[in-house]
């Protein structure tokens, strides 16, 4: 009873494409090759306006209960339980993207629904909750749905975080009977003392939007930023990531009783390259271990892990026995690292 | 590492030519040194001498000759 799997995993990624290219068009100030050096960007995905997150999710979801080539269907709506959805850019302040998403899918008025409000560390604690559900019995089948429509949460000036940032959902079906990949023991943490570093100040209780949250502010380095919309720190969140993440997947090996030697894919969230090789280097991963994804789809948040689980699956790289270490980091500050066993 | 190397690496990290600091160049007068080029030295820094340095010691530099002694090994 205490075991839980992933039985499926997809992604949505909107179908607007914006190259380097089209962004420094539209700021010639701007030199995409020195933050290419950085980031590792090439292109990203942009979601239309009028889309909303709860839209974008169930396009990732959908494709969970769709049928396969066979004809077979992969999954069964009526078999869903539980549904969690990680999501910072919600349609709504109330009530939960969840809520709308249960509609919208047609999963039955017993099922279970709530909002994680968390980032890139989002989809492995849902993770952690789904196997919890599922491994106390309390939830049988767990849809874990991620969606982050970064770019309506990014001033239209900011070029540094329209550049960083993607659009995307991502959906799994977590179960207790059986599925591709078994969730292993997780590592998790929170260092609340960073909240301020990746930050939208205002719309909150903290501070309601007003006539006063209209005009930008400087952050940290002078930049102007508008407080109705993301900022972040990129020192404060480099030094963060390559102390947090590489602790975090060291505990993880442990409390799996994992060698590094053993782990055939560590698959890291999306950050940027220079973090991703830094946490590499750290723990003195072969890169060939580490897929990235960041090139084509930009930092996606909670959604860059399991686009790279679905991409590792299709591409017939899961044999059975392969090991995986998950490891996610990001706003809060928060971090949260797990394993996969491919049965 | 010598001096030289030393700043033959700043240059790189922030995106500038060699030969274009010495150790008074004042950073403040450099288009490079804006929030991204803090960033690429941090890297650097944590990457050549496994030092953490807090970004606000990194904002606070003046000129090349302070980035120096963080370098040291």
């Amino acid at each position: 009873m205490n075991r839980a799997f992933i039985e499926a995993v997809s992604y949505y990624l909107p179908p607007r494409n914006v190259s380097n290219e089209e962004l420094a068009r539209e700021f010639p100030a701007w030199n995409p090759t020195r933050a290419e050096l950085i980031t590792g960007i090439k292109n990203r995905r942009v979601e239309a306006a009028d889309v909303p997150a709860s839209e974008m999710a169930w396009r990732a979801a959908e494709k969970i209960f769709e049928r396969d080539i066979k004809n077979i269907k992969k999954a069964d709506k009526r078999d869903v339980d539980f549904l969690i959805v990680v999501t910072q850019s919600a349609d709504y302040r109330l009530p939960c993207t969840a809520c709308l998403l249960q509609a919208k899918l047609g999963l039955a008025d017993s099922t279970g629904a709530l909002d994680i409000n968390l980032g890139c560390s989002g989809f492995v604690y849902g993770l952690i909750l789904a196997k919890s559900l599922a491994a106390s019995g309390a939830a049988r089948k767990i849809l874990l749905v991620a969606v982050e429509k970064s770019s309506f949460m990014v001033h239209q000036s900011d070029v540094t975080l329209r550049y960083i940032l993607g659009d995307a959902a991502a959906a799994a079906l977590i179960s207790s009977g059986s599925g591709f990949a078994e969730i292993g023991e997780s590592d998790y943490g929170t260092d609340g003392a960073g909240w301020r570093h990746i930050l939208i100040p205002a719309g909150g209780s903290a501070m309601p939007c007003g006539e006063s949250t209209k005009a930008p502010t400087a952050d940290a380095d002078g930049n102007l930023k508008y407080p109705e919309y993301e900022r972040m720190n990129g020192m404060e969140i480099f030094n963060f990531s390559v102390k947090r993440g590489p602790a975090s997947i060291r505990s993880a090996l442990e409390k799996n009783n994992l060698q590094r030697e053993q782990v055939d894919y560590f698959l890291l969230h999306q950050a940027n390259k220079i973090i991703i090789d830094a946490i590499a280097g750290a723990l003195k991963i072969n890169p060939e271990r580490i897929p990235v994804n960041i090139s084509e789809v930009g930092n996606t948040s909670s959604c860059s892990i399991p686009i790279l689980l679905s991409d590792l699956r299709d591409d017939g790289k899961l044999s059975a026995g392969k090991k995986l270490v998950l490891c996610g980091f990001g706003v809060g500050l928060s971090w949260a690292s797990t394993a996969l066993t491919i049965v | 590492m010598t001096e030289e190397e030393k700043i033959s690496r700043i240059e790189e990290a922030i995106g500038l030519e060699t030969g274009a600091l010495t150790p008074e160049t004042d950073l403040g007068a450099l288009r490079m040194w804006d929030s991204v080029g803090k960033l690429f030295l941090l890297s650097m820094i944590k990457k050549e001498f496994g030092r953490d340095v807090d970004p606000s010691v990194i904002r606070g530099f003046k000129t090349v000759a302070e980035i120096l002694l963080e370098m040291r090994e």
